[in-house]
């Protein structure tokens, strides 16, 4: 009896101290297992001989390192062009800057086959964008460039707004300190605001390149060779049906859950240098 | 003035919930689930349109897929729908009579088949030559090397195969053996090759299909072609008449012993197979026969609905049914086909005696 009675005592003290956590762990065990399932579901849906066979299978490696690579470029044409606007809208005050924030966010709003579809009229053959990078020998149909055009647009925002919020969180005290030193703006960018705003924007540029594998639609309407992984494993399961489409599917989990788990312990451990 | 605008906030956000939440509710109605091929998006709207005003008590969900993408959310996916309508008839008894549900039978046991279509070459005014195309010179000017060919993957898309039927007999129709290879054949890494034999011309279709030059443009449905044609990155692509016209693209009628669209010539087009050559794969080798276009219809046999799926059926093969397709360029198959009708349910067997 008194040992029951201890039991009841400690836990509803453990409820008193703990409540937060507690009703936390249990409302955040549920959207775990909610994103975990279906993707155990896909690997372990697949045999072993199927996820071997796709292994070895040229097609399939070859799209998923198209892939990774085509969204590594992607990522790093959003860096370069991205992070100068996130700078921008963080620090600076213009007209209009409202709207200019709401209508980078579309691209994640627009049905993508619309997207595509846009993208289509502006750097089709026949239209000036176009015709330019026709002239200096790039195509935006059936290559890699338009790939690398349709994951852009979807994905360029997730990087853009990480970005954007790590700069706002950085003191621009911090800035003038380094200005009245002596930096130049470059250098104050360079040497204070870049390093403390760095880690939302690695956040943002794994989202960003995260975003542009997972593209299909966008994609598709303006590539379908060289295929992308999104496309094989529709292209798999419309010819053969789902068991030739899983195996693919898994492959792709798998290899993005090492490189986004050794990111994130990455990621990790710069936090505990700083 | 904070807890003002988070009271703001909280009215602004009942107010998205109860707005979507009416509009999602409402009077007591029976579904109907149909999933329909790409090609019946535009009779189908209108179909349920008029279904519905006749039937207030019947929600019609239309779910358009490619016709081999509809079967397999049934078949593979698991999906639950009332009706299943094909762009290509054959497709139903290939895939789901022969694939089994859980309980053991068949996904579906009979079809019905009521409505063609032709193939036409739709172009633009911008596309190359157009200015000189006609009905004899059609195939000559899609083999040029500078002219952009646009057609949807053989392997998972019925234009795409009927494509390569239509390629096929015009290299017969015009006395042309190398019209499939000069078009369309000699542009892939693996061959795609026509053999002749005893008059019927067999198209295998190899596993890894990848053009290697940029004369040939596939994609996975005629949507994003249409799109490529509109925006001048394709010049010439194959495609249902109803649809061309539906996105009022420019066509040319194709002579019908090529075009698929006439049941009269079906002895014609019987010279004409396409195989899929699946290696490794082997359990699946699709070969699809030359047939008229017709488009198929079925209730699977794990539907939810099935008396409104009836109701469905007897109102597309109704006069004003028909109507509507005649209207959108789909003309009545006279008189409708059915495939196992001993296998019909009761309501529909009257319709086929």
């Amino acid at each position: 009896m008194q040992v029951i009675r201890k039991i009841i005592r400690t836990a509803s003290s453990f409820w008193g101290r703990h409540r937060l956590l507690a009703v936390f762990s249990v409302l955040s065990l549920l959207i775990v297992l909610f994103v975990l399932v279906p993707l155990f579901k896909i690997v372990f849906l697949s045999n072993k001989t199927a996820l071997w066979q796709a292994l070895q299978d040229t097609t399939v490696l070859k799209s998923i390192l198209l892939t990774l690579f085509a969204a590594l470029i992607t990522t790093v044409v959003g860096f370069l062009l991205g992070v100068p606007l996130a700078f921008i809208l963080a620090r600076h005050n213009f007209p209009l800057k409202g709207v200019l924030e709401g209508l980078i966010d579309l691209p994640i709003v627009v049905p993508h086959t619309a997207a595509g579809i846009a993208l289509l009229f502006v750097f089709g053959r026949n239209y000036l964008l176009g015709k330019w990078f026709n002239s200096i020998g790039i195509q935006f149909v059936d290559s890699l460039a338009g790939i690398i055009i349709g994951m852009l647009f979807v994905s360029v925002p997730f990087l853009i707004n990480a970005a954007k919020d790590g700069f706002r969180k950085v003191d621009v005290r911090l800035e003038n300190v380094a200005r009245t030193l002596g930096a130049s703006p470059w250098q104050a960018f360079r040497r204070v605001t870049f390093p403390l705003a760095r880690r939302s924007i690695l956040t943002g540029t794994l989202m960003m390149w995260a975003r542009g594998i997972s593209e299909f639609g966008a994609v598709i309407i303006l590539t379908y060779f060289p295929m992308v992984t999104s496309i094989l494993i529709y292209q798999r399961f419309e010819s053969y049906g789902l068991t030739q489409a899983i195996p693919v599917a898994a492959l792709l989990v798998i290899i993005c859950a090492i490189i986004f788990i050794g990111f994130r312990l990455f990621l990790q451990r710069e936090k505990k240098l700083d | 003035m904070r807890r003002f605008r988070r009271g703001m906030i909280f009215v602004l956000l009942s107010c998205v919930v109860v707005l979507t939440g009416c509009s999602a509710t409402g009077a007591k109605k029976s579904t109907l689930v149909v999933l329909e091929a790409d090609s019946l998006m535009v009779p189908f709207a209108q179909l349920q349109k008029q279904f519905e005003l006749e039937n207030p008590n019947i929600n019609v969900e239309l779910q358009p897929y490619g016709s081999i993408q509809a079967i397999r959310q049934v078949t593979e996916l698991g999906q639950q729908a009332d009706i299943v309508a094909v762009a290509d008839s054959s497709l139903i008894p290939m895939m789901m009579y022969q694939t089994n549900m859980p309980d053991g039978k068949p996904y579906a046991d009979w079809d019905i088949e009521s409505n063609t279509n032709q193939l036409v070459l739709a172009y633009t005014s911008t596309s190359k030559y157009a200015d000189e195309l006609n009905a004899d010179n059609w195939y000559r000017i899609i083999s040029r090397q500078d002219v952009t060919f646009g057609f949807t993957d053989p392997r998972i898309d019925a234009v795409g195969y009927r494509t390569l039927m239509t390629l096929g007999l015009a290299g017969s129709f015009y006395n042309d053996p190398m019209l499939l290879q000069d078009a369309v054949g000699k542009y892939f890494s693996m061959p795609l090759t026509a053999d002749n034999e005893n008059g019927t011309t067999t198209i295998s279709v190899p596993e890894l299909l990848e053009p290697t030059d940029s004369h040939l443009v596939l994609r996975n449905a005629d949507i994003e072609l249409l799109a490529l044609l509109q925006s001048g990155n394709i010049d010439y692509t194959i495609d249902y008449k109803s649809v061309v016209i539906q996105d009022g693209l420019k066509y040319l009628e194709l002579p019908p012993e090529v075009n698929l669209g006439d049941t009269g010539d079906a002895q014609t087009y019987g010279k004409v197979v396409v195989q899929m050559v699946y290696q490794r794969f082997a359990t699946v080798n699709p070969v699809f026969e030359g047939l008229p276009i017709i488009y198929g219809m079925t209730i699977p046999n794990n539907a939810q609905n099935t008396t409104a799926a009836i109701k469905f059926i007897q109102f597309v093969l109704g006069t004003e049914g028909q109507k509507i397709f005649q209207n959108c360029n789909q003309p009545e198959l006279i008189p409708p086909i059915c495939d196992n009708a001993s296998e019909l349910p009761g309501a529909l067997k009257t319709l086929f005696p």
